[in-house]
């Protein structure tokens, strides 16, 4: 007898598995596998990995800033910073909107997680980066200059809210779909008006500290609101 | 991990552990929902070892089959030579070692390199290559043994 015949006999002995039983089998594996649920935060996690290193050097150099040491009056410092809050929200909404920004907005609505939960995680990550970036900036202003947090926070978030609200709007409308870098136009519109209207003096010499607060937790709902609204109508607004 | 790609390797392992088509077929789907949950990296060795586990666990759980009882075959016969056949190999890998067996296994059914072989039994090319040898002349020694006919 040779191998190959004793090769072959015993390959024949075993046979095939039933192809039906094994078909079924790998069908139900694959479709259990492909539904598994991945839950927001591990989402927004994701995507945190994905923004872009610009992002992050901003972010770097808002709080190298802050924490750098100021012989003027430190109201400048605040001032300067809270210039620049406006291009810093316009560039984490064009963030947010990268897929559109690449053509890839339609590709990614065809994945096996929804367009919707995509977007949302996106700007929330973003968002969030921002955020903590504005409130670390804070602290860190009031270990260089003094400065009372609540009040650096609220002069640097203001700008920054006014923007981003302004820029989810702009957003939605045929124009700033068509306009990737729309936001920094209303970044710009935002730096200029704050100029205009406040000149040198900040917003506390013509209100009251709780009218101010006030103000921000306002523009935060806000804020909310119209992450909510785009997110929930991003999908409908791509497609018509 | 392609399951397509180990279903049928791991399906004629358990077969020639179990002489049993239907138990075959359930061991190879549980031993594939036993890796899923898992997710080991190294994916030949793992679905090997639970496989075995799985045969092992079912040699306690129900008696051996006996060699005398070819219903015990489970396997759909068309022509009595053929089932002779199947008889007389199942007596010749009887008289393997269960680990020359396993051997002859993963290399002449499954033909998995010789590489494979000896990461899982941890031992040298030329152990295996040896046992392989000889475990091919007691298998063809049986085997020849048989009436022309049955050939």
């Amino acid at each position: 007898m040779r191998d190959k015949d004793l090769k072959r006999e015993l390959q024949e002995y075993a046979g095939d598995p039933d192809f039906v039983k094994k078909d079924e089998f790998i069908r139900s594996i694959k479709k259990n596998s492909a539904g598994k649920p991945v839950n927001l935060f591990t989402m927004i996690l994701v995507h945190a990995r994905y923004i872009r290193a610009y992002i992050w050097l901003l972010s770097l150099c808002i709080l190298a800033f802050a924490i750098s040491v100021n012989d003027g009056i430190f109201i400048d410092k605040i001032k300067a910073l809270s210039d620049f809050m406006p291009f810093f929200a316009g560039l984490g909404i064009i963030e947010a909107f990268r897929a559109r920004v690449n053509k890839m907005n339609e590709l990614e609505k065809v994945t096996v997680f929804s367009g919707k939960g995509v977007f949302f995680a996106k700007a929330t990550a973003v968002c969030f980066v921002q955020f903590i970036t504005i409130i670390l900036a804070s602290v860190l202003l009031r270990l260089s200059l003094g400065a009372g947090i609540l009040y650096s926070s609220m002069q640097i978030l203001i700008p920054f809210l006014i923007t981003n609200i302004l820029c989810f709007i702009v957003e939605r409308t045929s124009f700033g779909r068509e306009n990737e870098w729309s936001c920094l136009g209303v970044a710009a519109a935002v730096f200029l008006v704050k100029r205009i209207t406040l000149g040198g003096l900040d917003m506390f010499f013509y209100l009251d500290m709780w009218v101010v607060f006030v103000i921000t937790i306002v523009l935060l709902a806000i804020q909310i609101y119209e992450i909510v609204k785009t997110v929930k109508l991003e999908e409908k607004l791509s497609w018509n | 991990m392609d399951i397509e790609k180990y279903y049928d390797r791991i399906y004629r392992y358990i077969f020639f552990k179990v002489n049993n088509k239907a138990l075959a077929e359930d061991l190879t789907q549980e031993t594939f929902l036993r890796f899923l949950k898992t997710e080991a990296k190294e994916p030949d060795r793992f679905l090997y070892t639970v496989a075995r586990n799985l045969c092992i666990d079912e040699y306690r759980r129900i008696k051996p089959v006996s060699t005398d009882d070819e219903e015990a075959l489970n396997v759909s016969c068309e022509f009595e030579d053929d089932l002779v056949t199947k008889v007389s190999l199942r007596d010749a890998l009887e008289k393997l070692d269960p680990e020359d067996k396993e051997m002859v296994i993963l290399r002449f059914v499954n033909e998995e390199p010789m590489s494979e072989l000896c990461r899982i039994f941890d031992m040298s090319r030329f152990a295996i290559l040896r046992r392989l040898n000889r475990s091919k002349s007691i298998l063809k020694e049986t085997l020849e043994r048989r009436p022309a006919n049955e050939r």
